[in-house]
């Protein structure tokens, strides 16, 4: 029994900081994205996956507003700090979190990292940038040490530190960035009129020392002019202006990182979903909130009702409680293993959604679609089966309680009811029921297609003509057979699109449209008993349901899911290889890769009561490498480093 | 640095993309003026280069985005507008059929090659290239005698199998002028009806090995 409490303690130690780290990502951050750099580390060897991930380094992004401050000396070299994170102190065995936050008018993204030596990383960060110190603001204070800085800022305390990118926008930074430069104040004004106004003023002298003939002009020009010291005190009252605005910023964003240092009383780990993923030991995850996406007036998708709200028209809020959408999250993790590399995407959602998914997934593959698709030949496909018009059910509820749920100025008030009066003409069984959701997509092989170019001609003089001729062009062929819900429907779309003068008649059922000069594919539709077809392969169409079957394994997996996917990758490869590359002797990155890359699947996962998902598998040929090392390898050598 | 290697990187796209033409034509209008017309005409590979202008780098060499290619067609001509004895500099882009003209007028076969040169020599300015004689024009003929930059394609295709890739690609120059020619010393020119232009079509992987192979003297009647 003795041993229970030290293995308790045990636990807590080798646990607790990974544990205080994901305490500190408040509860409402819009996604959170975590990187086990220690197995990715020891999964890459010694290939170096660091470049791939620049972009989510800090202070790399660069959209609109944040360019200007890229200028910006930073405390941190983040392709550095990515490629050998061990050098900077930083306990790679805890996941780096990077997650986005916004507070009142600071947003940005945050680092944060656990520490095995908060002396080597503080003693990391760059004091000298362009050669000059770096003077921005460093307090030490009893919640840690902070290093503020317009663009990046950092606070270490204990073993944990954090990297604060700010983001700058016109909305967020109006204040700072435009009115404190603005100059010229009204003080200025009113002084300079005063001024102007005194007998014995510079104004007046110069006025009146007759040398003027045109006098409204010159009273204009004269009264640009003043005593230098009233642009004096009004310079210096611009920038206390400035640097008062300079001052709140840092104090902003003291303030923010003080907070963010801290355990958060409403922090992510209480998101049951996020806890799952933090604890399943994934080399890397990222957890999307979307219910808190949606909720942050500067990141929903339709913050562009808020962003235009800067005229400060009052708003009212809808008062509404969140049904659906409430607590709705999505999350993808990828791991590598041994020859495999496995993401998981999972979709949550509460129980009032699961009616909706449970009819719109709980039917299966129409068996009828598989005899349009040649087994023999096959190189992939794309299997898909869900009820359209159960999901479209879902999504007019759910962007309707969207709409609603968002705080309204007086003009908006009617988008939602004109929106839904538009949809309520609609005619629903043909738009979600003329196809009925179930389709697959395939590529079978390749096929020679005839296409048309530009070329030149001569006549005996050697003038030049412009002609058009046609060459054999090789390309993968491709299959779409899409199950039929409403066939009256279906019919009197296709004889409507057939008659568009792109269309020529194929069949009675079939309709071809040629690519020419500019379009370089063609495409035929046809119309049978069960299915619509596409190809781009005249000869899929005229003659369909005449192939063989499809492998066993493909059967089944399109059977029982809702989504399948499989590339046949070598054999994928080896086509395209035919097909483009024929006579080329020498191609090692593509070599590379044809001897690596083994298939590629995806399957979806039953919809439960509170999630769905699918899981996707990228299999390497070698069994006994990783398929991160194996992956990074392929992409050196089609990067031909 | 990637604009500085624009040169290699059009090459690039256009060696990658397998099947095009080029045409160059030079018209004279009189003794020493004329009309100088370069064609690409990539419209046989547009599937392919549709693919290619969509990644970064293939092969283990960098491609040219849509908006470099149209920036460096921009530059060429601005070179040759700024170059003495070149007048009516246009140039046209097309990105759906990859179809690419640059035409110019020129007072003198001198000034046509200074200009051509300058254009070259901006389109790759790090590779330092020397102006080369191109043309030559004389009272009794006319003389195609080098390819600018024809080391440095050579350098730059050298240990790379490209016969299979540009089986179908072809250049092809057209000289036309106001006299009646006499004879060609290349064997594989051939002279109008009229006997008032040359045209000479090689292909490109031909080209690549020898660029000799252009090399015609003209003469005149």
């Amino acid at each position: 029994m003795k041993t229970l409490p030290a293995l308790i303690l045990f636990l807590f130690a080798t646990t607790g900081f990974a544990q205080n780290a994901a305490n500190c990502i408040p509860a409402n951050s819009s996604y959170v994205f975590a990187l086990n750099l220690a197995q990715l580390k020891a999964k890459s060897a010694e290939m170096d996956y660091s470049k791939y991930l620049e972009s989510l380094m800090p202070g790399n992004n660069s959209y609109g507003y944040e360019g200007f401050s890229n200028a910006l000396c930073n405390y941190l070299d983040p392709a550095a700090l990515m490629k050998h994170p061990d050098s900077f102190g930083i306990d790679i065995k805890s996941y780096l979190y990077v997650y986005k936050t916004s507070v009142k008018d600071v947003s940005g993204t945050v680092y944060l990292l656990n520490l095995s030596d908060a002396d080597r990383f503080e003693s990391r960060l760059n004091t000298i940038c362009n050669g000059m110190d770096i003077n921005y603001q460093k307090k030490s204070l009893a919640g840690g040490t902070f290093y503020l800085g317009p663009k990046t800022s950092v606070a270490i305390n204990g073993k944990l530190a954090i990297v604060f990118v700010k983001s700058y926008s016109y909305f967020q930074d109006f204040a700072y960035e435009t009115e404190a430069d603005a100059g010229y104040d009204s003080a200025y004004t009113a002084e300079k009129q005063a001024d102007n106004l005194r007998i014995d003023s510079l104004f007046y002298e110069q006025l009146n020392n007759g040398g003027e003939t045109d006098y409204d002009a010159a009273v204009t020009r004269h009264q640009l002019k003043s005593d230098t010291s009233i642009a004096f005190r009004a310079k210096q009252r611009a920038d206390a202006a400035k640097l008062e605005a300079v001052n709140e910023k840092y104090r902003n964003i003291l303030a923010l990182m003080e907070s963010m240092l801290q355990a958060q009383q409403n922090n992510m780990l209480q998101n049951r979903n996020f806890a799952a993923l933090n604890n399943g030991a994934h080399d890397a995850f990222i957890f999307m909130n979307t219910m808190a996406f949606m909720s942050n007036e500067y990141l929903n998708p339709f913050g562009s009702l808020y962003r235009f709200g800067v005229d400060e028209e009052n708003r009212t809020a809808s008062g509404k409680k969140p049904r659906l959408t409430a607590g709705i999250s999505s999350s993808y993790s990828i791991d590598f293993e041994n020859g495999k590399a496995r993401i998981e995407f999972l979709n949550t959602y509460n129980e009032h959604v699961y009616p909706y998914f449970k009819k719109a997934y709980g039917i299966k593959q129409d068996k009828q679609l598989l005899k349009y698709i040649d087994g023999e030949n096959l190189l992939g496909y794309m299997s898909m089966a869900v009820s359209s018009k159960e999901l479209a059910k879902f999504y007019e509820d759910f962007y309707i309680e969207m709409l609603e749920g968002m705080p309204k100025r007086k003009r908006d008030m009617n988008m939602l009811p004109a929106m839904q009066l538009a949809y309520a003409f609609l005619d629903k069984e043909m738009l979600y029921n003329t196809l009925d959701g179930r389709a697959i997509l395939a590529c079978t092989g390749f096929t020679d297609v005839r296409m048309k170019f530009s070329s030149y001609s001569y006549d005996d003089e050697f003038n030049k003509q412009e002609v058009t001729e046609e060459r054999l062009v090789r390309q993968p062929r491709m299959v779409m057979a899409a199950a039929i819900g409403n066939r009256e429907n279906a019919k009197k779309l296709f004889d409507i699109i057939g008659q568009f003068d792109v269309f020529v008649k194929v069949k009675e059922n079939v309709i071809g449209y040629y690519g020419g000069r500019d379009v370089p594919f063609n495409l035929f539709i046809c119309l049978t008993d069960d299915a619509l077809i596409m190809s781009n392969d005249i000869n899929v169409v005229v003659n369909p349901a005449s192939y063989t079957k499809l492998p066993k394994e493909d059967l089944k997996q399109i059977m029982s899911h809702n989504i399948a996917m499989k590339i046949y990758s070598d054999r994928m490869m080896a086509g395209v290889r035919d097909a483009y590359f024929k006579g080329v002797d020498t191609m090692p990155w593509f070599a590379e890769i044809m001897n690596r890359l083994g298939n590629i699947e995806m399957t979806d996962t039953r919809p439960s009561k509170d999630s769905y998902g699918a899981v996707a598998t990228v299999s390497l040929k070698d069994g006994s490498a990783n398929a991160l090392y194996q992956l990074l390898k392929m992409m050196q050598s089609a990067d031909g480093y | 640095m990637r604009k500085q290697h624009i040169f290699l990187l059009t090459l690039a796209l256009v060696v990658f993309s397998g099947c095009f033409e080029m045409v160059e034509e030079v018209t004279f209008t009189d003794k020493q003026k004329g009309t100088y017309l370069l064609t690409l005409n990539c419209s046989q590979s547009r599937d392919k280069l549709n693919g290619l202008l969509k990644l970064d780098t293939f092969m283990g060499m960098h491609l040219p985005k849509t908006y470099e290619v149209s920036g460096e067609l921009s530059r060429a001509a601005d070179v040759l507008r700024r170059t003495p004895g070149i007048h009516k500099v246009e140039y046209h882009s097309d990105f759906r059929q990859y179809l690419f003209t640059i035409s110019f007028a020129f007072d003198s076969t001198e000034a046509l090659n200074r200009g051509l040169n300058a254009a070259i020599r901006s389109a790759s300015a790090k590779q330092g290239l020397h102006s080369t004689l191109i043309f030559n024009a004389h009272a009794q003929g006319f003389e195609r005698l080098n390819t600018p930059g024809d080391t440095l394609i050579k350098q730059s295709v050298a240990g790379k199998d490209l016969s299979g890739l540009l089986k179908n690609a072809t250049y092809t120059s057209v000289y036309r002028f106001k006299r009646s020619i006499a004879s060609v010393s290349n064997s594989k020119a051939r002279i109008s009806k009229n006997g008032n232009a040359v045209m000479l079509r090689h292909a490109i992987p031909d080209l690549l090995k020898d660029f000799t192979l252009f090399t015609n003297h003209i003469q005149f009647k």
